[in-house]
Protein backbone atom coordinates (compact mmCIF):
# COMPACT_ATOMS: atom_id res chain seq x y z
CA UNK A 1 0.00 0.00 0.00
CA UNK A 2 2.46 2.32 0.83
CA UNK A 3 5.77 3.37 -1.04
CA UNK A 4 8.76 4.21 0.68
CA UNK A 5 11.07 6.38 -1.08
CA UNK A 6 14.65 6.18 -1.42
CA UNK A 7 16.33 6.38 1.40
CA UNK A 8 18.30 9.33 1.16
CA UNK A 9 20.10 10.15 4.23
CA UNK A 10 18.34 7.45 6.60
CA UNK A 11 22.15 5.56 7.12
CA UNK A 12 23.90 8.14 9.45
CA UNK A 13 19.60 8.45 11.45
CA UNK A 14 20.62 5.40 13.57
CA UNK A 15 19.09 5.70 16.92
CA UNK A 16 19.51 3.28 19.21
CA UNK A 17 16.18 3.22 21.62
CA UNK A 18 15.00 -0.32 22.05
CA UNK A 19 16.39 -3.02 23.96
CA UNK A 20 16.97 -6.69 22.91
CA UNK A 21 16.61 -9.72 25.30
CA UNK A 22 19.77 -9.48 26.70
CA UNK A 23 19.40 -6.05 27.09
CA UNK A 24 21.86 -4.34 24.88
CA UNK A 25 20.44 -1.58 22.62
CA UNK A 26 18.73 -2.15 19.18
CA UNK A 27 20.03 -0.08 16.70
CA UNK A 28 16.95 0.56 14.99
CA UNK A 29 17.00 3.83 12.62
CA UNK A 30 14.24 6.02 11.29
CA UNK A 31 12.05 5.12 8.42
CA UNK A 32 11.51 8.10 5.50
CA UNK A 33 8.36 6.94 4.10
CA UNK A 34 6.53 8.94 0.92
CA UNK A 35 2.44 8.28 0.82
CA UNK A 36 0.30 9.94 -1.88
CA UNK A 37 -0.45 11.75 -3.92
CA UNK A 38 -2.14 8.83 -5.58
CA UNK A 39 -2.71 6.71 -2.34
CA UNK A 40 -6.68 5.71 -1.75
CA UNK A 41 -6.35 6.72 1.76
CA UNK A 42 -5.22 10.69 0.67
CA UNK A 43 -8.50 11.36 -1.13
CA UNK A 44 -7.31 11.80 -4.18
CA UNK A 45 -4.65 14.25 -3.75
CA UNK A 46 -2.72 15.57 -1.14
CA UNK A 47 0.93 14.09 -0.54
CA UNK A 48 2.95 13.42 2.98
CA UNK A 49 6.22 12.67 3.49
CA UNK A 50 6.90 10.90 6.78
CA UNK A 51 10.38 10.60 9.14
CA UNK A 52 9.16 7.29 11.11
CA UNK A 53 10.50 5.97 14.33
CA UNK A 54 8.57 2.73 14.56
CA UNK A 55 5.54 3.35 13.60
CA UNK A 56 4.93 6.72 15.48
CA UNK A 57 5.29 10.19 13.39
CA UNK A 58 8.13 12.13 14.26
CA UNK A 59 7.55 14.99 11.62
CA UNK A 60 4.86 14.62 8.50
CA UNK A 61 5.10 17.45 5.65
CA UNK A 62 2.39 17.76 3.66
CA UNK A 63 2.76 18.65 -0.26
CA UNK A 64 -0.48 19.98 -1.56
CA UNK A 65 -1.34 21.82 -4.77
CA UNK A 66 -1.48 18.33 -6.90
CA UNK A 67 -4.93 19.84 -8.37
CA UNK A 68 -4.18 23.18 -8.98
CA UNK A 69 -6.54 24.39 -11.42
CA UNK A 70 -5.82 28.81 -11.24
CA UNK A 71 -9.51 29.51 -9.79
CA UNK A 72 -8.79 32.41 -9.22
CA UNK A 73 -6.57 33.19 -12.32
CA UNK A 74 -9.35 32.04 -14.37
CA UNK A 75 -11.99 33.72 -12.91
CA UNK A 76 -10.21 36.84 -13.29
CA UNK A 77 -11.13 36.45 -17.32
CA UNK A 78 -14.73 35.72 -16.89
CA UNK A 79 -18.06 37.36 -16.69
CA UNK A 80 -19.57 37.72 -13.15
CA UNK A 81 -21.77 34.71 -13.95
CA UNK A 82 -19.40 32.65 -15.56
CA UNK A 83 -17.50 32.81 -12.16
CA UNK A 84 -20.32 30.32 -10.75
CA UNK A 85 -19.00 27.65 -13.21
CA UNK A 86 -15.79 27.37 -11.58
CA UNK A 87 -17.21 27.29 -8.09
CA UNK A 88 -18.96 24.38 -8.93
CA UNK A 89 -15.46 22.80 -8.51
CA UNK A 90 -14.44 23.96 -5.46
CA UNK A 91 -16.04 21.88 -3.06
CA UNK A 92 -17.19 19.37 -5.02
CA UNK A 93 -18.90 17.51 -2.11
CA UNK A 94 -21.43 20.67 -1.41
CA UNK A 95 -21.28 22.60 -4.83
CA UNK A 96 -24.45 24.48 -4.08
CA UNK A 97 -22.90 26.36 -1.16
CA UNK A 98 -20.01 27.47 -3.39
CA UNK A 99 -22.38 28.56 -5.93
CA UNK A 100 -24.80 30.59 -2.60
CA UNK A 101 -21.44 31.61 -1.47
CA UNK A 102 -20.09 33.08 -4.36
CA UNK A 103 -23.59 34.58 -5.93
CA UNK A 104 -24.59 36.17 -2.17
CA UNK A 105 -20.98 38.32 -2.20
CA UNK A 106 -21.73 39.44 -5.86
CA UNK A 107 -25.32 40.69 -5.30
CA UNK A 108 -23.95 42.54 -2.15
CA UNK A 109 -21.40 43.79 -4.41
CA UNK A 110 -24.52 45.38 -6.52
CA UNK A 111 -26.92 46.02 -3.56
CA UNK A 112 -29.22 43.30 -5.09
CA UNK A 113 -31.74 41.87 -2.51
CA UNK A 114 -33.09 38.41 -3.34
CA UNK A 115 -36.87 37.64 -3.18
CA UNK A 116 -38.12 35.40 -0.20
CA UNK A 117 -38.69 32.70 -2.62
CA UNK A 118 -35.38 32.22 -3.80
CA UNK A 119 -33.69 32.70 -0.13
CA UNK A 120 -35.73 29.84 1.30
CA UNK A 121 -34.74 27.71 -1.78
CA UNK A 122 -31.22 28.96 -1.24
CA UNK A 123 -31.20 27.93 2.65
CA UNK A 124 -32.74 24.45 1.69
CA UNK A 125 -30.46 23.39 -0.82
CA UNK A 126 -27.59 24.30 1.28
CA UNK A 127 -29.03 22.48 4.33
CA UNK A 128 -29.49 19.50 1.73
CA UNK A 129 -25.78 19.84 0.68
CA UNK A 130 -24.40 19.63 4.48
CA UNK A 131 -26.04 16.98 5.06
CA UNK A 132 -24.74 14.92 2.11
CA UNK A 133 -21.28 16.73 2.79
CA UNK A 134 -21.41 15.50 6.13
CA UNK A 135 -22.64 12.12 4.83
CA UNK A 136 -19.64 11.51 2.26
CA UNK A 137 -17.27 12.52 5.53
CA UNK A 138 -18.33 10.23 8.03
CA UNK A 139 -18.57 7.44 5.17
CA UNK A 140 -15.08 7.71 3.57
CA UNK A 141 -13.30 8.58 7.03
CA UNK A 142 -15.05 5.78 8.62
CA UNK A 143 -14.17 3.51 5.57
CA UNK A 144 -10.67 4.75 5.86
CA UNK A 145 -10.62 3.42 9.45
CA UNK A 146 -11.75 0.11 7.59
CA UNK A 147 -15.84 -0.01 7.82
CA UNK A 148 -17.05 -0.65 4.61
CA UNK A 149 -20.69 -0.94 5.16
CA UNK A 150 -21.13 2.74 6.38
CA UNK A 151 -19.36 3.77 3.48
CA UNK A 152 -22.15 2.46 1.16
CA UNK A 153 -25.12 3.43 3.57
CA UNK A 154 -24.49 6.86 3.54
CA UNK A 155 -23.51 7.07 0.28
CA UNK A 156 -26.87 5.41 -0.64
CA UNK A 157 -28.35 8.25 1.14
CA UNK A 158 -26.63 10.69 -0.55
CA UNK A 159 -27.45 9.43 -4.03
CA UNK A 160 -31.17 9.58 -3.22
CA UNK A 161 -30.46 13.90 -2.56
CA UNK A 162 -28.54 14.08 -5.77
CA UNK A 163 -31.47 12.09 -8.11
CA UNK A 164 -33.41 15.59 -5.99
CA UNK A 165 -30.78 17.70 -6.95
CA UNK A 166 -30.48 16.39 -10.82
CA UNK A 167 -33.60 16.84 -11.52
CA UNK A 168 -33.48 20.52 -10.34
CA UNK A 169 -30.53 21.34 -11.84
CA UNK A 170 -29.51 18.61 -14.74
CA UNK A 171 -26.63 17.74 -13.25
CA UNK A 172 -25.12 15.46 -10.45
CA UNK A 173 -21.98 17.00 -8.97
CA UNK A 174 -21.47 20.28 -10.63
CA UNK A 175 -24.97 22.11 -10.94
CA UNK A 176 -24.01 26.02 -11.48
CA UNK A 177 -27.75 26.24 -9.92
CA UNK A 178 -27.57 29.76 -8.79
CA UNK A 179 -27.29 33.21 -11.29
CA UNK A 180 -26.86 36.37 -9.57
CA UNK A 181 -30.21 37.71 -8.94
CA UNK A 182 -31.38 34.62 -8.18
CA UNK A 183 -31.77 30.89 -9.61
CA UNK A 184 -31.14 29.08 -12.75
CA UNK A 185 -35.04 27.17 -12.47
CA UNK A 186 -37.63 27.47 -9.71
CA UNK A 187 -38.67 24.43 -7.99
CA UNK A 188 -40.33 21.33 -9.80
CA UNK A 189 -43.63 19.77 -8.62
CA UNK A 190 -43.19 17.35 -6.10
CA UNK A 191 -40.13 18.67 -4.94
CA UNK A 192 -41.58 19.03 -1.14
CA UNK A 193 -42.53 15.03 -1.48
CA UNK A 194 -39.42 13.97 -2.65
CA UNK A 195 -37.09 15.54 -0.20
CA UNK A 196 -39.43 14.99 2.93
CA UNK A 197 -39.11 11.19 2.06
CA UNK A 198 -35.71 11.57 2.02
CA UNK A 199 -34.84 13.04 4.98
CA UNK A 200 -37.35 10.09 6.28
CA UNK A 201 -34.85 8.02 5.11
CA UNK A 202 -31.72 9.60 6.53
CA UNK A 203 -33.40 9.69 10.02
CA UNK A 204 -34.37 6.03 9.82
CA UNK A 205 -30.76 5.16 7.98
CA UNK A 206 -28.39 7.09 9.97
CA UNK A 207 -29.82 5.10 13.29
CA UNK A 208 -28.20 2.26 11.25
CA UNK A 209 -25.09 4.10 10.96
CA UNK A 210 -24.46 5.10 14.14
CA UNK A 211 -25.51 1.88 15.60
CA UNK A 212 -22.66 0.20 13.60
CA UNK A 213 -20.16 2.44 14.91
CA UNK A 214 -21.65 3.98 18.10
CA UNK A 215 -20.18 1.20 20.35
CA UNK A 216 -17.62 0.13 17.83
CA UNK A 217 -14.26 -0.94 19.91
CA UNK A 218 -12.27 -0.46 17.25
CA UNK A 219 -13.99 2.68 15.91
CA UNK A 220 -13.42 4.04 19.46
CA UNK A 221 -10.31 3.38 20.22
CA UNK A 222 -9.03 4.33 16.37
CA UNK A 223 -10.44 7.86 16.95
CA UNK A 224 -10.97 8.88 20.68
CA UNK A 225 -8.22 10.46 21.80
CA UNK A 226 -6.30 10.44 18.41
CA UNK A 227 -5.54 14.16 17.11
CA UNK A 228 -6.70 16.37 19.11
CA UNK A 229 -6.72 20.03 18.81
CA UNK A 230 -7.50 22.63 21.52
CA UNK A 231 -9.53 25.39 21.28
CA UNK A 232 -7.14 27.83 21.41
CA UNK A 233 -4.49 26.41 18.61
CA UNK A 234 -7.36 25.59 15.87
CA UNK A 235 -8.59 29.32 16.36
CA UNK A 236 -4.27 30.39 15.90
CA UNK A 237 -4.67 28.08 12.77
CA UNK A 238 -8.12 29.54 11.64
CA UNK A 239 -10.45 26.94 11.96
CA UNK A 240 -13.94 27.00 11.25
CA UNK A 241 -17.20 25.18 11.05
CA UNK A 242 -17.50 21.59 12.41
CA UNK A 243 -13.25 20.75 12.94
CA UNK A 244 -13.78 24.32 15.37
CA UNK A 245 -17.07 23.38 16.97
CA UNK A 246 -15.49 20.13 17.85
CA UNK A 247 -12.77 21.58 19.61
CA UNK A 248 -15.24 23.38 21.90
CA UNK A 249 -15.45 26.75 20.05
CA UNK A 250 -19.42 27.77 20.16
CA UNK A 251 -18.63 29.84 16.30
CA UNK A 252 -20.96 29.36 13.33
CA UNK A 253 -21.56 32.30 10.80
CA UNK A 254 -25.51 31.30 10.99
CA UNK A 255 -26.35 32.49 14.43
CA UNK A 256 -22.94 34.88 14.78
CA UNK A 257 -23.53 36.76 11.67
CA UNK A 258 -27.35 35.33 10.48
CA UNK A 259 -27.90 35.76 6.63
CA UNK A 260 -30.70 34.82 4.58
CA UNK A 261 -32.78 34.60 7.75
CA UNK A 262 -31.15 32.11 9.39
CA UNK A 263 -32.63 33.47 12.95
CA UNK A 264 -35.75 32.79 11.90
CA UNK A 265 -34.92 29.15 12.01
CA UNK A 266 -35.13 27.26 15.49
CA UNK A 267 -31.65 24.89 15.49
CA UNK A 268 -28.80 24.29 17.75
CA UNK A 269 -25.06 24.64 17.27
CA UNK A 270 -24.11 21.60 18.24
CA UNK A 271 -19.95 21.63 20.15
CA UNK A 272 -17.99 19.18 21.21
CA UNK A 273 -15.52 18.83 24.11
CA UNK A 274 -12.02 17.39 23.59
CA UNK A 275 -11.15 18.63 19.60
CA UNK A 276 -10.26 14.62 18.80
CA UNK A 277 -11.49 12.66 15.44
CA UNK A 278 -14.00 11.31 17.15
CA UNK A 279 -15.82 14.79 18.03
CA UNK A 280 -15.14 15.95 14.48
CA UNK A 281 -16.90 12.78 13.35
CA UNK A 282 -19.57 12.99 16.11
CA UNK A 283 -20.16 16.49 15.89
CA UNK A 284 -21.39 16.17 11.95
CA UNK A 285 -24.13 13.64 12.59
CA UNK A 286 -25.40 16.03 15.08
CA UNK A 287 -25.24 18.61 12.57
CA UNK A 288 -26.75 16.42 9.94
CA UNK A 289 -29.65 16.28 12.79
CA UNK A 290 -29.69 20.00 12.79
CA UNK A 291 -29.99 20.51 9.05
CA UNK A 292 -33.03 18.37 8.55
CA UNK A 293 -34.72 20.63 11.46
CA UNK A 294 -34.09 23.49 9.14
CA UNK A 295 -34.83 21.60 5.94
CA UNK A 296 -38.50 20.69 7.36
CA UNK A 297 -38.64 24.67 8.64
CA UNK A 298 -38.08 26.08 4.96
CA UNK A 299 -39.93 23.70 3.24
CA UNK A 300 -42.96 24.83 5.78
CA UNK A 301 -42.02 28.46 5.46
CA UNK A 302 -42.07 27.84 1.32
CA UNK A 303 -45.68 25.90 1.66
CA UNK A 304 -46.73 29.48 3.67
CA UNK A 305 -45.06 31.58 1.23
CA UNK A 306 -46.75 30.20 -2.10
CA UNK A 307 -45.43 30.78 -5.75
CA UNK A 308 -43.61 33.83 -6.73
CA UNK A 309 -40.69 35.09 -8.63
CA UNK A 310 -36.63 33.33 -7.87
CA UNK A 311 -35.19 35.92 -9.62
CA UNK A 312 -35.39 39.99 -9.32
CA UNK A 313 -37.25 41.81 -11.39
CA UNK A 314 -33.75 43.61 -12.49
CA UNK A 315 -33.43 43.88 -16.39
CA UNK A 316 -29.59 44.32 -15.90
CA UNK A 317 -29.09 41.56 -14.11
CA UNK A 318 -31.74 38.76 -14.76
CA UNK A 319 -31.89 37.25 -18.48
CA UNK A 320 -35.52 37.51 -19.70
CA UNK A 321 -37.84 35.05 -20.22
CA UNK A 322 -37.62 33.08 -23.52
CA UNK A 323 -41.08 33.48 -24.90
CA UNK A 324 -40.17 37.07 -24.43
CA UNK A 325 -36.69 37.11 -26.21
CA UNK A 326 -38.26 34.81 -29.31
CA UNK A 327 -41.61 37.07 -28.72
CA UNK A 328 -40.36 40.22 -28.52
CA UNK A 329 -37.16 42.59 -30.28
CA UNK A 330 -37.08 44.39 -26.67
CA UNK A 331 -36.70 40.80 -24.99
CA UNK A 332 -34.45 39.87 -28.15
CA UNK A 333 -32.07 43.19 -27.24
CA UNK A 334 -32.13 42.53 -23.37
CA UNK A 335 -31.17 38.98 -24.02
CA UNK A 336 -28.38 40.00 -26.48
CA UNK A 337 -27.10 43.22 -24.66
CA UNK A 338 -26.57 40.92 -21.44
CA UNK A 339 -24.93 38.36 -23.06
CA UNK A 340 -22.32 40.81 -24.25
CA UNK A 341 -22.00 42.98 -22.37
CA UNK A 342 -22.90 41.68 -18.97
CA UNK A 343 -23.40 43.29 -15.51
CA UNK A 344 -21.03 45.88 -14.23
CA UNK A 345 -21.44 46.08 -10.68
CA UNK A 346 -19.42 49.37 -9.19
CA UNK A 347 -16.10 48.97 -8.57
CA UNK A 348 -15.00 48.61 -5.11
CA UNK A 349 -13.68 45.63 -3.11
CA UNK A 350 -15.90 43.02 -0.74
CA UNK A 351 -15.60 39.98 1.36
CA UNK A 352 -18.27 38.12 2.25
CA UNK A 353 -18.53 34.42 3.92
CA UNK A 354 -21.23 32.00 4.38
CA UNK A 355 -21.09 28.94 6.57
CA UNK A 356 -20.21 26.12 4.66
CA UNK A 357 -20.06 22.66 5.76
CA UNK A 358 -16.64 22.71 5.92
CA UNK A 359 -16.20 26.16 7.74
CA UNK A 360 -16.51 30.18 6.73
CA UNK A 361 -16.51 29.89 2.84
CA UNK A 362 -15.72 33.56 1.64
CA UNK A 363 -15.26 35.19 -1.33
CA UNK A 364 -13.15 38.43 -1.94
CA UNK A 365 -13.86 40.61 -5.04
CA UNK A 366 -12.28 43.46 -6.28
CA UNK A 367 -14.83 45.03 -9.09
CA UNK A 368 -13.08 47.80 -11.32
CA UNK A 369 -16.44 48.36 -12.68
CA UNK A 370 -15.57 46.30 -15.50
CA UNK A 371 -17.96 43.29 -16.77
CA UNK A 372 -14.82 40.84 -15.02
CA UNK A 373 -13.62 40.89 -11.57
CA UNK A 374 -10.69 42.38 -11.01
CA UNK A 375 -9.75 39.76 -8.48
CA UNK A 376 -11.70 36.50 -7.33
CA UNK A 377 -10.17 35.24 -3.97
CA UNK A 378 -11.67 32.08 -2.67
CA UNK A 379 -10.76 31.99 1.49
CA UNK A 380 -11.46 28.14 1.40
CA UNK A 381 -12.08 26.41 5.21
CA UNK A 382 -9.88 23.43 4.88
CA UNK A 383 -6.48 25.62 3.22
CA UNK A 384 -6.57 26.63 6.95
CA UNK A 385 -7.68 23.61 8.20
CA UNK A 386 -5.31 21.19 6.60
CA UNK A 387 -2.13 23.88 7.57
CA UNK A 388 -2.59 22.56 11.16
CA UNK A 389 -1.96 18.88 9.93
CA UNK A 390 2.06 18.54 10.50
CA UNK A 391 1.39 19.70 14.14
CA UNK A 392 -1.70 17.23 15.06
CA UNK A 393 -0.26 14.68 13.50
CA UNK A 394 3.60 14.67 15.30
CA UNK A 395 3.39 12.13 17.75
CA UNK A 396 0.96 10.02 16.42
CA UNK A 397 0.83 6.58 14.69
CA UNK A 398 1.13 6.36 11.25
CA UNK A 399 -2.61 5.17 10.63
CA UNK A 400 -3.52 7.91 13.02
CA UNK A 401 -2.99 10.36 9.72
CA UNK A 402 -5.41 8.51 7.85
CA UNK A 403 -8.00 9.15 10.38
CA UNK A 404 -7.05 12.78 11.13
CA UNK A 405 -6.78 13.71 7.39
CA UNK A 406 -10.72 12.25 6.62
CA UNK A 407 -11.77 14.01 10.12
CA UNK A 408 -10.24 17.11 9.05
CA UNK A 409 -12.83 16.74 5.52
CA UNK A 410 -9.56 18.00 3.59
CA UNK A 411 -11.41 18.44 0.10
CA UNK A 412 -8.78 18.95 -2.50
CA UNK A 413 -10.73 20.78 -4.83
CA UNK A 414 -10.71 23.70 -2.71
CA UNK A 415 -7.86 23.24 -0.89
CA UNK A 416 -5.79 23.73 -4.03
CA UNK A 417 -8.29 25.94 -6.26
CA UNK B 1 -14.08 51.86 22.23
CA UNK B 2 -13.68 50.47 18.42
CA UNK B 3 -10.88 49.23 16.93
CA UNK B 4 -10.12 52.20 14.38
CA UNK B 5 -10.29 54.75 17.60
CA UNK B 6 -8.05 52.28 19.43
CA UNK B 7 -5.64 52.45 16.58
CA UNK B 8 -6.20 55.88 16.05
CA UNK B 9 -5.02 56.84 19.75
CA UNK B 10 -2.36 54.32 20.57
CA UNK B 11 -0.98 53.70 16.91
CA UNK B 12 -2.04 57.39 15.17
CA UNK B 13 1.66 57.39 13.27
CA UNK B 14 1.15 53.96 11.85
CA UNK B 15 -2.09 54.11 10.43
CA UNK B 16 -2.10 55.89 6.78
CA UNK B 17 -5.49 56.29 6.03
CA UNK B 18 -9.06 54.84 6.64
CA UNK B 19 -12.13 54.10 5.44
CA UNK B 20 -15.42 51.97 5.26
CA UNK B 21 -16.31 50.27 2.37
CA UNK B 22 -19.81 47.72 2.64
CA UNK B 23 -20.15 47.94 6.12
CA UNK B 24 -16.64 47.13 6.69
CA UNK B 25 -13.46 49.39 8.42
CA UNK B 26 -10.53 49.42 6.36
CA UNK B 27 -7.68 50.96 7.30
CA UNK B 28 -4.32 51.42 5.56
CA UNK B 29 -1.05 50.66 8.16
CA UNK B 30 2.41 51.51 6.99
CA UNK B 31 4.61 48.61 6.21
CA UNK B 32 7.37 49.03 8.04
CA UNK B 33 5.65 49.66 11.77
CA UNK B 34 3.13 47.29 11.00
CA UNK B 35 4.22 44.23 13.34
CA UNK B 36 3.83 45.83 16.73
CA UNK B 37 0.12 46.94 15.64
CA UNK B 38 -1.05 43.37 14.44
CA UNK B 39 0.18 41.90 17.98
CA UNK B 40 -1.67 44.62 19.65
CA UNK B 41 -4.62 43.66 17.31
CA UNK B 42 -4.47 39.96 18.24
CA UNK B 43 -3.76 40.65 22.14
CA UNK B 44 -5.59 43.54 22.88
CA UNK B 45 -8.26 44.05 20.39
CA UNK B 46 -8.64 40.08 20.87
CA UNK B 47 -8.26 39.53 16.93
CA UNK B 48 -8.16 36.13 17.28
CA UNK B 49 -9.02 34.70 13.79
CA UNK B 50 -7.11 35.47 10.80
CA UNK B 51 -10.38 34.69 8.34
CA UNK B 52 -8.03 35.41 5.30
CA UNK B 53 -4.54 37.16 3.87
CA UNK B 54 -4.39 37.95 0.45
CA UNK B 55 -3.48 40.31 -2.13
CA UNK B 56 -4.21 42.41 -5.15
CA UNK B 57 -1.75 43.11 -7.86
CA UNK B 58 -2.62 46.72 -9.14
CA UNK B 59 -0.07 47.12 -11.49
CA UNK B 60 -0.04 50.33 -14.22
CA UNK B 61 -2.87 51.60 -11.68
CA UNK B 62 -1.24 51.90 -8.32
CA UNK B 63 2.50 52.56 -7.03
CA UNK B 64 3.39 50.64 -5.21
CA UNK B 65 1.75 47.80 -7.37
CA UNK B 66 0.66 45.23 -4.49
CA UNK B 67 -1.88 46.09 -1.65
CA UNK B 68 -1.99 43.19 1.16
CA UNK B 69 -5.31 42.81 2.71
CA UNK B 70 -5.16 41.10 6.17
CA UNK B 71 -9.15 40.03 7.05
CA UNK B 72 -9.58 40.08 10.77
CA UNK B 73 -12.06 38.81 12.72
CA UNK B 74 -12.30 38.80 16.44
CA UNK B 75 -14.72 35.98 18.00
CA UNK B 76 -15.66 37.44 21.17
CA UNK B 77 -16.67 40.83 19.93
CA UNK B 78 -17.80 39.80 16.77
CA UNK B 79 -15.91 42.36 15.04
CA UNK B 80 -14.08 42.21 11.77
CA UNK B 81 -11.56 44.39 10.41
CA UNK B 82 -9.53 44.90 7.40
CA UNK B 83 -6.16 45.86 7.37
CA UNK B 84 -4.28 47.37 4.02
CA UNK B 85 -0.84 47.24 3.16
CA UNK B 86 0.99 48.79 0.68
CA UNK B 87 4.02 46.89 -1.01
CA UNK B 88 6.20 45.97 -4.11
CA UNK B 89 8.45 43.86 -5.72
CA UNK B 90 11.85 44.48 -4.21
CA UNK B 91 11.01 44.69 -0.23
CA UNK B 92 10.22 42.36 2.26
CA UNK B 93 6.97 42.17 4.58
CA UNK B 94 7.37 40.92 8.53
CA UNK B 95 5.22 38.23 8.66
CA UNK B 96 2.97 37.05 10.91
CA UNK B 97 3.01 33.46 11.66
CA UNK B 98 4.14 34.31 14.49
CA UNK B 99 0.77 35.56 15.75
CA UNK B 100 -1.66 33.86 13.57
CA UNK B 101 -0.28 30.48 12.77
CA UNK B 102 -2.01 30.35 9.71
CA UNK B 103 -0.42 32.95 8.40
CA UNK B 104 2.72 30.68 7.84
CA UNK B 105 0.87 28.66 4.74
CA UNK B 106 -1.15 31.78 3.39
CA UNK B 107 1.80 33.65 3.28
CA UNK B 108 3.46 30.98 1.22
CA UNK B 109 1.13 31.20 -0.98
CA UNK B 110 0.80 34.64 -1.49
CA UNK B 111 5.17 33.92 -2.00
CA UNK B 112 4.07 31.34 -4.71
CA UNK B 113 1.38 33.55 -6.58
CA UNK B 114 2.58 36.70 -6.39
CA UNK B 115 6.14 36.27 -5.32
CA UNK B 116 5.74 38.88 -2.23
CA UNK B 117 8.28 37.72 0.07
CA UNK B 118 8.03 37.96 4.12
CA UNK B 119 10.68 38.58 6.54
CA UNK B 120 11.43 35.58 9.32
CA UNK B 121 8.97 33.32 7.84
CA UNK B 122 9.66 29.42 8.77
CA UNK B 123 9.53 28.01 5.33
CA UNK B 124 9.38 30.43 2.85
CA UNK B 125 8.65 28.25 -0.38
CA UNK B 126 6.26 27.72 -2.96
CA UNK B 127 2.61 25.79 -1.85
CA UNK B 128 0.15 25.83 -4.89
CA UNK B 129 2.54 25.59 -8.34
CA UNK B 130 5.18 23.40 -8.58
CA UNK B 131 8.68 24.26 -7.16
CA UNK B 132 10.10 24.30 -10.71
CA UNK B 133 7.28 27.00 -11.91
CA UNK B 134 9.06 30.12 -12.94
CA UNK B 135 7.04 33.05 -12.66
CA UNK B 136 3.87 33.92 -10.56
CA UNK B 137 0.97 33.47 -11.88
CA UNK B 138 -1.63 35.69 -10.08
CA UNK B 139 0.29 38.68 -11.29
CA UNK B 140 -1.69 40.66 -13.71
CA UNK B 141 1.55 40.92 -16.41
CA UNK B 142 1.33 36.66 -15.98
CA UNK B 143 -0.62 35.88 -18.98
CA UNK B 144 -3.51 33.15 -18.46
CA UNK B 145 -2.64 30.79 -20.96
CA UNK B 146 1.51 30.53 -20.41
CA UNK B 147 1.93 26.99 -19.95
CA UNK B 148 5.07 25.99 -18.62
CA UNK B 149 6.39 22.05 -18.06
CA UNK B 150 7.19 20.93 -14.65
CA UNK B 151 7.75 17.18 -14.00
CA UNK B 152 10.71 16.67 -11.40
CA UNK B 153 8.96 15.44 -7.33
CA UNK B 154 9.78 18.01 -4.74
CA UNK B 155 12.79 16.96 -2.36
CA UNK B 156 11.10 17.62 0.79
CA UNK B 157 12.87 18.30 3.71
CA UNK B 158 12.62 17.63 7.35
CA UNK B 159 13.52 20.51 9.90
CA UNK B 160 14.23 17.94 12.66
Amino acid sequence: MVATMTNRSSDDRRVPHQHDDTGRPLATRELLINIGPHHPAMHGTLRWFMKLDGETIVEGIPEIGFLHRAFEKESEGCKYNQVIVYTDRLNYLSAMCNNVGYCKTIEKLMGLTITPRCTLIRVLLCELSRIIEHLVTIGTNVLDLGGMTNFWWTYNLREEVYKIFEKLSGARLTYAYTRIGGLAYDLYDGFEGEVKAVLRRVYEELKDVKGLIGKNRIFLERTQGVTPISAEDALSYGFTGPCLRASGVDHDLRKAAPYYGYDEFDFDIPVGEVGDTYDRIMIRFEEIDQSMRIVHQALLKLKQLGPGPVNVDDRGVTLPKKNQVYGSIEGLMNHFMLIINDMKPPAGEIYDATESPNGELGFFIVSDGGISPYRVRCRAPCFHIYSAAPQMVRGAMLADVVATIGSLNVIAGELDR
Amino acid sequence: MSSIDFLQQHHADVVISQHVEFDRNIVQIDRTRMLPVMKALQAERRFNLLIDLTCVDYLGQQKPRFTLIYELYSLPTKERLRIHLKTDDDVEIDTVSGIWRNANWLERELFDMFGIRFRNHPDLRRILCHHEFKGHALRKDYPVDKGQWCSDLEELTFTS
